[in-house]
């Protein structure tokens, strides 16, 4: 190999200098390029780290958001049946066709049914049964009203077309579908509850942040449950052919013979309505005066008026329709049905002394004083008729009153009642017509040995209004079961007891004036 | 010409090296050089500090493991108890009372704005409920077949209005118009002897609809 020359040493040295910087050169390149591929991926997985981080942040408010929301469910899922209640209503159906008055003819089946979001199951059921039309309504009532939620969401009946047996009503088809959401919560420390701890969730719910979301969105799942009406009891069923029969009714009787009835029976309803509606009108006419008990007593004499009336319609009402003769029903409706609604509308403060209240007079101590006064003059004037009568609008008016009594005034009310007590008594003693023919009064010697006055004794003779003979009455002997002679006041009262309460005697009027007080007047 | 040294080497003049061959060696040393520095500084100061931040950044994700884990669990769960109260909600609120309607019905049927107005019975009767909920267009249906007593059309047009007319029809949205066919009605022995026949179905606004009405009456009357 020939020598080099030393122009071809420095080109070759100056190459292999050149070669080794280019080869650093590409391996800086390389690691260059590399080092940026490298920093991306450091910013994506930076990107991740943040986003990771972002999440994790968000555990404080989803472990509120979590112990709330479960607080939520628990409270509110209480109106879901759960699998044990379902059981437990089959089971119970029972009971509500004893209540109800419904027959079962098919017990609901059921599946598991299909999860519509997790824990909480929509499960529906069908139920065939045989039922009157009030029965039913009654039985849905209960059913929707159940205190876990069932929605009804189909039922169909098939309405009988029998005539229905005198008092009874007829049984129809029915069936009823329904929808229960179950819910089937996780078993107790289950795997998905260990989220958090119990001593974690007893703290948290004590945070703020929970229990703004509690008040906020925890407000109660509220069923809407509806009352029948029971003025609607008396109703004729709504399947039941309502038109007027043209014959008799096949036991006997004829339609005059009904009609005829119904006709006295709706006249005599009539009446008792005008009775109440003039009772009212009355009432209205006094209850802005000052008069008190006239008003106490109008309202009594309205409210008694009401009873009776009420009383002959719910007699009726127990028949549906109330009149077989369709004039006389519609009349009935008409004239008094629909009418006593109103009435006992309007007049609906003065329904029972628990009613609304008008705003009336207040009672003071001087009015009662004066109501005492009153009082006290009739006793004393013996009119105890008056007196009881008195005594009852008083009562009346001070019931009325309420709490618009004055202290003072209390006291007075007492002595009224006392008064009223008294009178009411002395009436009925009264009313036995006992006749007095004689009273003897006798000294009894003092014992042997004894000393100071001799006491006086008496006894009366007396015969009551139908008694065949006179009978002597001593200290202490009983009349009849109600009345006991007592003794002979000094002034000459004789005193008696009227089932325990003291009552004294007044003489009866004379026969021909109590027997002919009508012919008297008239002449 | 050729230049003979014929003095011995020890005393022969030192031989320099080529300029041309040392530039060229310090020129290759130094490329090299710079060229090492620059790949030094890149694989040091980038590379490798790249290399670390990529493992560190990856470390520190491997421990947000059970931490992210756990809210993706507590998520899921909400979300659940969300779907679950809201789903609690709307089928409380969402269901149609059929007691309250079929008692509401009855009573129209039974008992006239005035007495005498129309004299009906029914045939047949069926409610549905939509099951969808709050979605469906339609809340559901009653669908009755009936009679209405006397010759008289207007009679059966009365009831048709009573019945769309109060409280009851406030959840419906549609009726049938009032139609029929009159016939003869059995049996013999009753008077009106004739009626029409009427088949009446009534459809219930959507539930949300329904609720919404429903809440918003109950608002008005806590206000009064």
């Amino acid at each position: 190999m020939p020598k080099l020359t030393d122009n071809q040493k420095s080109l070759l040295i100056l190459g292999g200098g050149v070669l080794c910087g280019v080869g650093f050169g590409v391996m800086t390149y390389l690691h260059w390029t590399e080092s940026g591929e490298i920093r991306e991926e450091i910013a994506k997985q930076q990107a991740l780290w943040e986003k990771n981080d972002k999440e994790i942040k968000r555990n404080k408010g989803l472990k509120y958001d979590f112990v709330a929301y479960a607080q939520i469910v628990q409270n509110n899922s209480k109106i879901l049946p759960t699998a044990a209640y379902l059981n437990e209503f089959v089971r119970d159906l029972g009971n509500l066709e004893k209540e109800t008055g419904i027959t079962v003819k098919t017990l609901p089946k059921y599946d598991e049914g299909k999860s519509v979001v997790p824990n909480i199951l929509k499960t529906p059921m069908k139920l065939t049964l045989g039922a009157s039309t009030r029965n039913l309504l009654r039985f849905l009532n209960q059913l929707e009203n159940k205190e876990r939620l069932i929605t009804i969401t189909d039922f169909r009946i098939a309405p009988s077309t029998a005539e229905p047996k005198p008092g009874q009503e007829n049984e129809h088809d029915v069936s009823v579908s329904f929808e229960v959401y179950r819910y089937n919560p996780p078993a107790a420390g289950a795997t998905e509850e260990a989220l958090v701890t119990e001593a974690e969730r007893t703290l948290l719910l004590d945070q703020k942040e929970v229990k703004d979301i509690l008040e906020r969105e925890g407000r109660p799942t509220l069923l809407e449950r509806y009352d029948l009406m029971r003025t609607r009891e008396d109703r004729r069923d709504l399947f039941l052919d309502p038109r007027r029969r043209l014959t008799g009714t096949g036991e006997g009787v004829t339609q005059d013979d009904v009609y005829t009835k119904e006709s006295t029976q709706y006249a005599f309803l009539e009446l008792k309505y005008r009775r109440a509606k003039v009772e009212a009108e009355a009432y209205r006419n006094v209850e802005n005066t000052t008069d008190f008990l006239l008003r106490a007593a109008q309202k009594k004499a309205f409210l008694a008026a009401m009873e009776a009336l009420e009383t002959e319609i719910k007699k009726v009402s127990a028949r549906t329709p109330e009149f077989q003769s369709r004039d006389i029903q519609d009349k009935y409706l008409l004239t008094v049905k629909r009418p006593y609604e109103k009435l006992k509308q309007e007049m609906q403060d003065l329904a029972g002394e628990g009613g609304p209240q008008k705003e009336g007079i207040k009672i003071s101590e001087e009015i009662a004083r004066g109501l005492r006064q009153e009082l006290q003059a009739l006793v004393d004037a013996r009119k105890f008729p008056e007196a009881v009568e008195r005594w009852q609008n008083i009562d009346l008016a001070f019931r009325d009153a309420g709490k618009r009594v004055e202290e003072g005034a209390k006291t007075h009310l007492e002595a009224m009642r006392k008064l009223g007590e008294h009178s009411r008594f002395q009436k009925l003693f009264a009313e036995k017509k006992l006749q007095i023919t004689g009273v003897a009064r006798m000294q009894k010697p003092p014992e042997e040995g004894g000393e100071g006055t001799p006491e006086m004794v008496s006894a009366i003779i007396v015969g009551g209004a139908g008694a065949k003979e006179s009978r002597i009455l001593g200290p202490g002997k009983a009349f009849d079961r109600d009345v006991v002679f007592r003794g002979v006041e000094e002034g000459g009262r004789l005193l008696f007891s009227y089932q325990g309460h003291e009552v004294d005697y007044i003489p009866p009027p004379p026969d021909l004036l109590t027997m002919q007080r009508d012919v008297l007047k008239s002449d | 010409m050729i230049r003979v040294n014929l003095l011995p080497l020890e005393y022969r003049k030192a031989e320099a090296t080529p300029l041309k061959q040392f530039f060229a060696t310090v020129g290759a040393v130094v490329l090299a050089a710079v060229a090492a520095s620059i790949w030094g500084w890149v694989f040091f100061t980038k590379y490798k500090k790249a290399e670390d931040d990529l493992a560190q950044v990856k470390t520190e994700i491997a421990g947000q493991k059970g931490a992210l884990e756990l809210t993706q669990k507590l998520d899921k769960k909400v979300q659940d108890l969300k779907a679950q109260f809201k789903l609690i909600d709307e089928v409380a609120k969402n269901r149609v009372v059929w007691s309250r309607k079929f008692d509401e019905l009855w009573e129209i049927v039974v008992n006239p704005r005035s007495p005498g107005r129309y004299e009906v019975w029914l045939t047949s009767l069926g409610c549905n409920s939509t099951t969808t909920g709050a979605a469906a267009k339609v809340g559901g249906q009653v669908q009755f077949v009936g009679v209405s007593a006397g010759s008289q059309v207007n009679r059966m047009a009365d009831f048709h209005e009573d019945l769309t007319t109060g409280p009851f029809f406030k959840d419906f949205g549609i009726a049938t118009p009032a139609y029929g066919t009159r016939d003869v009605i059995g049996p013999a022995n009753r008077d009106p002897k004739e009626g029409w026949n009427f088949n009446f179905i009534l459809t219930l606004k959507s539930l949300k609809d329904i609720t919404e009405a429903h809440a918003k009456a109950a608002a008005e009357a806590a206000k009064k």
